[in-house]
Order: C-alpha cells, then sequence, then structure tokens
C-alpha cells in the first residue's frame, strides 16, 4: 500500500474517494493512501463558504495530496455556465490546494433545474460547437485545465456523428482539456452499446489522461449500471491493465459511493490498483509484462 | 427523421426522464411533452427498447433524491411511518421530488425546503394531533443546516477574562451562525434520539430544544427549559444580559451559569461591547 507519494503535493500512485462515513478514519488516523478524490459539491456547504465536511477535509488536506471532483458542472448542458458555482469551485479548490478539478462530459439539467444524474450527450459537431467555448469559460476562470471525464450510458443518439472516443479526442485537442478516463464506465458502456473497449483505449491520445477511475458496476442482466456499490470486477481490472500499458502508472482513484465497504476494504483495492501500476505501468516492465499475459517469455 | 437541437432534445429528455410514470406512459399520454418529440432520436437497441432505455435514468433519478430525502430525513420517516401507519411520508418525498425540482448544483441543499413544503402540503391531512410531525421535519432540517452552515472560531473565550461585570451586563452577545430554537408540543430532541422507543406526545406541554453545532463541530440537539428558550431568543434578538434578566425575570445568577455554558458549548461566540 501507499507505494507512490504520500505526502502533500502531486498525487501519483492509487487513491481513494474520501466519503463522509471515512472522515472520521482520516481525521483522527492516518490511514496508509497515496492521495484522496473528493467530490467537489459535498464540501460547498450553503453558499460556498463549506461546512462541518470542509472543517474536516481541512483537518486531512494535512496528510494526503488531494483531487476535487465535480459531479454538477453540466458542461453539455444548453443553460447558461452557472459562474457563482464557478466561482465557488475555485475557491474549494484553493483552501484546499487540490491539485485538479475534474467533471464529466454530460449534462445534469437544463432549464433551471438539476436532476443530479450524469446525462449522456449526442455526439454531433453541433455539439462539439456547444462545448468547446465552455470549456474555454471554465479553463478561464479556473485559471487551468479542465479533466474530463467519460460518463457510462445507457443510451445513444441516432444522429450521433461520431464514437465517443473520437469526441473526447477532439475536445482535447480543441480546447487543451484533459481526460480522467474512467475504465469502469469505458466497460459498462461498451457491454451496454456493443462495442470494443480496447478500441475506445486505443482512440484516446496517450497524452492526454490525467486521472483513470476504477470502480464497481451492477449487473441487471440486460445491461450494466454504474452503480459503485461493488469492488472493481475482473473484466475492468483486465480492462484497466489494457490502460495501464498504453498510457502508463497514471494516477489511478477507486470510486465507492455506496454500500461502502469498511475503510480497510477500500484500501485494499487501492493495493491491488498499485500492484497492476507497478507491474503494467513502467515502461522497462510494460514489454515483459504484455510478453508474460500473452505466454510470450523473454529470454 | 428530422435531427433535433441539442436544447430541444435535453428539454425532451428531462420531461421523459421526470416523468413519475417513466417514459413510455408519458409519451402514450403525451401530455404536456416538449414539442418536437425526440423519442425517435433515442435508438432502440435490443435487448433494451428505447423507452427502457430511458428509464433507466428515470429511475435512477428518482431513487438518488429519495435516498438523499431518506439520509437526512430519517427519524421523520420513522416517526410518520409509526404514527400514521401509512405510506404518507413516500407520498410526500415522491411529490416534493416532482413538485420542487432542485435547481442547486449542491444536491445536500436539496432537503432544506422539504418541511415547508410537507407543511403546506399535507397540514390539512393530518389530524391536528399529529402536527408536531411537522416539528421532528423541522429538527431535522435545522441538523442539516447545522452540517452545511460555515462556523466562525470562537473569539469570546479571549475575550472574557478582560471584562468586569459592567460591561458584560450591557453587552451583546453573538451566537452560533447554526443554532436554532424549535418550539413543539413534543419533546423533539428525545424523539429524535428514540424516534420507535419514546413516549409519542399526548398533548397539553409545550417542549423547546435547540440545535447547533458545537465548538467541536458536532451538531447538537438538547432539550430546553422554557426559561432558557426564552432568554436564548432573547439572545439571538441582540438583547444585552441585563436586558434580558429583567425581560425574562430570570436572575443574574441563573444567567450567568447559563452564559458559561453557552460559552462553553459554543452556543455564545463573541461579544459585541456597548459603546
Amino acid at each position: 500500500m501507499a507505494r507512490f507519494a504520500s505526502k502533500p503535493g502531486q498525487p501519483s500512485g492509487a487513491g481513494v474517494g474520501l466519503r463522509s462515513k471515512y472522515h472520521r478514519d482520516f481525521a483522527t488516523g492516518k490511514p496508509k493512501v497515496s492521495w484522496l478524490e473528493i467530490v467537489s459539491e459535498n464540501y460547498l456547504g450553503l453558499d460556498g463558504r463549506g461546512g462541518r465536511a470542509l472543517e474536516l477535509l481541512l483537518q486531512i488536506r494535512e496528510h494526503y495530496p488531494v483531487v476535487m471532483h465535480g459531479v454538477s458542472l453540466s458542461l453539455g448542458s444548453v443553460d447558461p455556465l452557472n459562474l457563482d458555482y464557478l466561482l465557488q469551485l475555485k475557491r474549494l479548490k484553493s483552501v484546499t490546494s487540490a491539485s485538479w478539478y475534474s467533471d464529466h462530459l454530460c449534462w445534469t439539467g437544463v432549464g433551471g433545474e438539476n436532476l443530479h444524474d450524469l446525462l449522456p450527450l449526442p455526439y454531433t459537431m453541433d455539439a462539439l460547437q456547444h462545448l468547446c467555448p465552455r470549456i474555454h469559460k471554465v479553463q478561464e476562470v479556473m485559471g487551468e485545465r479542465l479533466v474530463l471525464e467519460n460518463v457510462s450510458s445507457y443510451l445513444t443518439f441516432a444522429h450521433s456523428e461520431m464514437t465517443e472516443w473520437e469526441f473526447l479526442s477532439t475536445l482535447t485537442r480543441r480546447t487543451g482539456c484533459e481526460l480522467l478516463l474512467d475504465v469502469n464506465n469505458v466497460y459498462v458502456s461498451a457491454i451496454n452499446h456493443s462495442f470494443d473497449p480496447r478500441e475506445f483505449l486505443n482512440g484516446i491520445p496517450q497524452h492526454t489522461v490525467r486521472q483513470f477511475h476504477l470502480a464497481g458496476y451492477s449487473d441487471n442482466g440486460t445491461h450494466l449500471v454504474d452503480t459503485h456499490d461493488h469492488p472493481v470486477w475482473p473484466p475492468v481490472w483486465s480492462l484497466y491493465r489494457e490502460a495501464l500499458l498504453r498510457f502508463g502508472p497514471i494516477p489511478t482513484l477507486i470510486e465507492w459511493d455506496d454500500r461502502l465497504p469498511p475503510l480497510d476494504g477500500l484500501l485494499e483495492e487501492a493495493a491491488k490498483a498499485e500492484i497492476l501500476m507497478e507491474a503494467y505501468g513502467n515502461p522497462n516492465a510494460r514489454g515483459a509484462s504484455a510478453l508474460a499475459e500473452v505466454g510470450h517469455h523473454p529470454s | 427523421m428530422e435531427t433535433p437541437t441539442l436544447e430541444a432534445l435535453q428539454h425532451w429528455l428531462k420531461w421523459a426522464i421526470t416523468h413519475p410514470e417513466g417514459a413510455k406512459t408519458a409519451v402514450a399520454a403525451a401530455q404536456f411533452e416538449p414539442k418536437p418529440s425526440c423519442a425517435s432520436s433515442v435508438v432502440n437497441a435490443p435487448p433494451l427498447d428505447r423507452f427502457e432505455r430511458i428509464d433507466i435514468y428515470g429511475k435512477a433519478f428518482f431513487l438518488r433524491l429519495r435516498d438523499y430525502l431518506l439520509s437526512v430525513f430519517p427519524k421523520s420517516k420513522q416517526l410518520f411511518d409509526r404514527v400514521l401507519q401509512s405510506d404518507a411520508f413516500d407520498m410526500l418525498m415522491a411529490e416534493y421530488i416532482v413538485g420542487v425540482p432542485s435547481t442547486t448544483p449542491n444536491i445536500d441543499t436539496f432537503g432544506l425546503a422539504f418541511p415547508a413544503f410537507c407543511r403546506d402540503n399535507a397540514s390539512t391531512k393530518l389530524p391536528n394531533e399529529h402536527s408536531w410531525l411537522f416539528d421532528i421535519l423541522e429538527l431535522e432540517r435545522c441538523v442539516l443546516f447545522a452540517h452545511l452552515s460555515a462556523c466562525g472560531e470562537s473569539l469570546i473565550k479571549t475575550k472574557l477574562p478582560l471584562l468586569d461585570a459592567e460591561t458584560l451586563g450591557s453587552a451583546r452577545f453573538t451566537t452560533d451562525p447554526t443554532l436554532n430554537l424549535i418550539g413543539s408540543s413534543a419533546n423533539l430532541a428525545d424523539l429524535w434520539r428514540s424516534p420507535m422507543e419514546e413516549a409519542l406526545p399526548s398533548g397539553g406541554t409545550t417542549f423547546y430544544c435547540g440545535v447547533w453545532r458545537d465548538l467541536s463541530g458536532e451538531v447538537r440537539v438538547q432539550t430546553l427549559s422554557i426559561a432558557a428558550y426564552t432568554c436564548l431568543t432573547a439572545l439571538l434578538s441582540g438583547c444585552a444580559v441585563a436586558q434580558i434578566s429583567i425581560s425574562t425575570q430570570t436572575t443574574q445568577t441563573q444567567i450567568a451559569q447559563w452564559f458559561r455554558e453557552w460559552v462553553e458549548n459554543g452556543i455564545i461566540r463573541d461579544i459585541l461591547l456597548a459603546h
């Protein structure tokens, strides 16, 4: 556990999501984990000045690198960007010294309402033209690059003109934003829409990925749902190995939001990810690991 | 098929996802359906048809907000169920989710308007003797408010040793910004702690309680005597200690004892000196 950096600074290795259930564990002890990711909105409080959760986070923050992960930017919505919210995020990033901030390629509401759900976009030129200036605006307000996550999806649109990975790649090229590649989401969407998840990985430019997510899904028989309430499943670990071979030892976060295990259970998942990072993410080991996986042994 | 604009697509999807009876029923009824209809823009891809795919989002939407409300109002749910022996609380949650859409980026604040919604929409349906159920909702709203609010540090402890009795008597005080005081026909603090065990109110008595974040950061729910409640209400309204003593007919000794207690537990955070 925690083979990588474990003091404030830039995250590396495998981190875990800080959820309220674990606040006391982290505030009173110093569990060994490389870094933490917070859900930004949980620390904004009533007016962006934070409440009890932020007080605890600021104590915890002393001992771990932290990154911010948002769920309400609603980048793809046709509603205007919420500048008050963006400024609250900026303040939170400043007081927590978070290393970066991320959100999703989706929309969460329209007409002034927030559905608190990560809703899919059609992959069209129109949508690209809608998104690019909004990403530029976010980056201008925040003063740094946005890290954008691919979502799990359960429906597609007949008028999409490109694949999700082509759409994401174009966004990174046009705006300079980076990607949070959620390996579980790639797998869930691949099963739900019958594409090859490796094609997704291979379609993403190598230098654009800032972070990985891993999580557990639920199998509903006809489709998979990104529930974040299970350990990471074997097919996702397998795809993660592929991602490490392609992108290197990118900081990886274990996301677990529902039916939370005791902290030790979560840390075990992070430890597994770090073992794989060492085995598959090291440039010198990549060739050997890849060969070993396909049954060849270097002489 | 005409390609919908992003705006038309989003408005239509929002309508379909948030329809309580599901997308297929919503489209069949076509009541209030935004035009143009965008149903055919969603791909039918076996084993699920387009409506089943939309309903994955719909179910998640209702479940997420319902789970959130239950996490904020767990004791209210238990007490409504215990007292009314019906699904009234579940119905109120469902009506609230549809009737008061969230407009905030922060889901944590979605429940703040729930008690008022319940009072406005269910008070005529509840027998009068059960109206205290709205007070337990209000108490849980105050707990949520206390968690979400920023608290300054306590400044009074460093100032107190420098003040004489006369100065203290004329001073006004700043209370913890999360402090809320509630009066009810139910002993709310006890019911909040043990919603399934405590005796239900039998009427005739008024109970008082305070909710605030103490200096350790924990949220406290505490029963108050009527005299303490009256004094705190006066403090909150900006009265000086000397005035409080006169207006509430409480002895200076009693007020001094409460004062020390309230400084220690974080209710009184700062002092404003009269000039």
